[in-house]
């Protein structure tokens, strides 16, 4: 079955792609963090941070649009503080809107901190999808395990990769098989008939976990497995993290300045 | 002709009670092909387990002379390496070249050797080049080649294969078959498809309801209908009528 | 409920940072103590369980649909320190593959559906144990409020973390959180019934394994 939900675009090669995944990572780490420290109301640096984007994205030849899908899962969650931004008090009313029998008046600093998490949420999920798109999971796994993320996560995080393919086609299967019965009916029983799924997938995958086990235990399993150093980290790789460093620098120091 | 693995009086069962093997006995010869035959439920996996220490019942199975107990676990399942009959449950790792390097690794080989292992094993089964490749992105014939591959890069003495030809189409089974048949070495073939122990073994052995029904050549015993018939492997006389009355 | 980067204080997102992995961390060392190197294998793929049965929609009012979040049932089946530590597993994936939850919000995104919610499963699991006793109607009552209360406190922590980080104001996002959730929990309470009840029927032996 296919599985275009995962590793979509990150099969592809680009300049980006070729980067080791450390360079990858700390540059988007550094990113992430820049822009969540970029003071409230830094519209220019919010502008340069999103040039900055675009010209990885251009690089990455990553269909824009689908970093751009990507980024809406942030969606419901501004939605909800988008609802709360009325209830803000004080500061200068930015304006005052009758709906209903309600009178819902916004406020300047409402609205203000509403535009700053969206900028900061949005150009985080954007920079974090331009990751995902260009770094094989595997690769990324490697990564963190050479940054000195702990090595069981690592494995966890892997044997979880592997087996969401496995136990992905299984849920569409169930879910073939149940609409294929005609899925409808009471909300109670459509709720019962969710839960036996989802029970049928926890028996198998306990199952599944025993046997495995068993596997890599034939193979001289003991807790302590290590992997092969593969990754190299060149001369560009060091170039792309310190150039984006700088870059984040300056946009922060212009900032300051003006 | 040495003996490479010896099981006496072995019988196990498991913790619910179910008695899984009963007293049995068999010895496997250096450079044998042999197959384990029988019915669902007959104790065939039991046995398979006992063969490389995952399962332990003290000291009633020896590996070239050496009772397989705690100490020596870890040689054992060096020299005599298990291909599990669903490749998903024996490749896990997220790229093909983690998977077939994991039992290398574990051995304590170094890089370099490690890398040669690898190779090596992908070639033998015809899968060179598939190093980067993840398991999903395999065919179930591809994933059952590179599951063995995963256990030849130990390069065990003995081969234990659980179910080799099952759920393979009959091209993706002989195209198996014939992998399995360039394969020097010791081989311990568990299946229920008869045409392959007639493809590849010479010795068969018959377990069921946990006992050893029937040990000997791969000819006599696939001759013998009404042995089969007794034990489940071919259909009996009232079966036939049906098929052929249906 | 998977908080996005931006929507955080820095305060917030360190200290939930600082509980999320000591919490990790002891997850790792239970599980560990408990399990020997199998919960490697083990752990990894329930993890994967729990984002393939995230994928299993069922109806919600007005033409919507919800998933189950699954710290919960995983709590109940296998123990508090175990679902920290699958949820915690599956939270990084989602943030790392599908951006669904930040990276510096990653804290405390573990500590409100991973920490917070198993434990409070867990213990909600155990003291109605204790006060209904151990029939089937009894479990599956239990596990009802347990699964519902993962989902209620989660929420709560959340909208806690957004009114401290000055993102909403907490007179407004607690009750628009607690409400909400109040009824998305009533799904994640009946498909985790649902779950106990098969596996009672089918495997109820794996109801009195040890718990991690």
């Amino acid at each position: 079955m296919k599985h275009s939900f995962l590793d979509q675009y990150s099969d592809r090669d680009s300049p980006l792609h070729r980067l080791d995944p450390r360079s990858k990572l700390v540059a988007t780490l550094a990113f992430i963090i820049a822009v969540v420290l970029t003071p409230v109301d830094s519209w220019p640096a919010y502008g340069m941070y999103l040039v900055l984007l675009a010209v990885l994205i251009v690089l990455s030849r990553v269909p824009p649009l689908y970093i751009l899908r990507r980024s809406l899962v942030i969606v419901p969650f501004v939605l909800l503080v988008a609802v709360l931004i009325p209830f803000f008090k004080g500061g200068e009313v930015a304006g005052s809107y009758n709906i209903g029998m309600w009178n819902i008046s916004v406020s300047q600093s409402g609205l203000q901190i509403f535009w700053n998490i969206l900028a900061r949420a949005w150009l985080s999920i954007i920079s974090l999808s331009i990751l995902a798109a260009t770094t094989r999971f595997a690769s990324l796994l490697e990564g963190l395990e050479r940054l000195r993320f702990p090595r069981v996560l690592v494995m966890l995080l892997s044997f979880m990769y592997r087996y969401i393919f496995i136990l992905t086609d299984e849920v569409m299967r169930m879910k073939q098989a149940r609409d294929s019965r005609s899925f409808g009916g009471k909300w109670r029983w459509q709720i019962k008939t969710v839960g036996n799924m989802v029970g049928t997938l926890f028996l198998r995958s306990y199952e599944r976990g025993e046997r495995v086990y068993a596997a890599m235990v034939a193979r001289g399993f003991d807790g302590h497995s290590r992997t092969l150093e593969r990754l190299r980290f060149g001369r560009r790789d060091a170039l792309f993290a310190a150039g984006l460093s700088l870059a984040l620098v300056a946009i922060n120091l212009f900032n300051l300045l003006y | 002709m040495e003996e490479l693995i010896t099981v006496k009086n072995l019988s196990f069962s498991y913790p619910d009670g179910q008695q899984a093997l009963i007293d049995v006995n068999l010895a496997i010869y250096r450079g044998e092909s042999l197959a384990l035959i029988g019915p669902n439920g007959a104790g065939k996996s039991t046995l398979l387990l006992h063969l490389n220490g995952i399962l332990r019942s003290n000291g009633a199975v020896s590996l070239l002379g050496s009772p397989i107990d705690e100490s020596n676990l870890k040689w054992a399942r060096s020299r005599v390496g298990l291909v599990f009959q669903n490749p998903d449950d024996q490749l896990f790792s997220p790229t093909v070249f983690d998977d077939v390097a994991f039992g290398p690794i574990n051995m304590g080989l170094s890089d370099g050797q490690v890398r040669q292992a690898v190779t090596r094993a992908l070639g033998l089964v015809g899968m060179s080049g598939y190093e980067k490749r993840s398991p999903h992105h395999l065919s179930f014939g591809e994933k059952k080649r590179i599951a063995l591959a995963t256990v030849l890069s130990m390069s065990p003495e003995i081969l234990v294969i659980d179910e080799p030809t099952s759920n393979l189409d009959p091209r993706g089974k002989w195209s198996f078959i014939g992998v399995l048949e360039r394969m020097a070495g010791t081989k311990i073939i568990v299946t229920h498809d008869l045409e392959l122990v007639g493809a590849l073994c010479r010795r068969v052995v018959i377990l069921d309801q946990g006992r050893v029904v029937a040990d000997g050549g791969t000819g006599d015993i696939l001759a013998d209908k009404r042995l089969l018939a007794a034990h489940g492997l071919a259909p009996d006389g009232a079966d036939l009528k049906l098929k052929r009355r249906g | 409920m998977h908080i996005p980067d931006g929507f955080l204080n820095a305060a917030t997102m360190a200290t939930t940072y600082v509980i999320s992995t000591g919490g990790v961390a002891n997850a790792v060392r239970v599980a560990n103590k408990k399990l020997g190197d199998k919960h490697i294998p083990m752990m990894g793929i329930l993890a994967a369980f729990i984002f393939a049965a995230q994928m299993l929609n069922f109806p919600v009012a007005g033409g919507t649909s919800g998933h189950i979040i699954g710290a919960a049932l995983a709590a109940i089946l296998l123990g508090p320190w175990a679902a920290v530590l699958i949820m915690s597993v599956v939270l990084i994936a989602q943030s790392l593959i599908f951006q669904d939850g930040g990276l510096l919000a990653l804290g405390a995104n573990i500590f409100n559906m991973g920490i917070i919610a198993s434990f409070g499963a867990y213990l909600l699991y155990r003291l109605l144990g204790s006060l209904l006793g151990d029939s089937r109607r009894a479990r599956l009552t239990a596990g009802f409020v347990a699964a519902w209360g993962s989902v209620f406190l989660a929420a709560i922590a959340c909208a806690l973390e957004l009114a401290i980080s000055g993102t909403s104001p907490l007179a407004v996002v607690l009750p628009a959180m607690a409400g909400v959730y109040a009824f998305i929990g009533i799904g994640e309470g009946l498909v985790t019934t649902a779950v106990l009840s098969l596996v009672l029927a089918t495997r109820a032996d794996l109801l009195s394994l040890q718990r991690i």
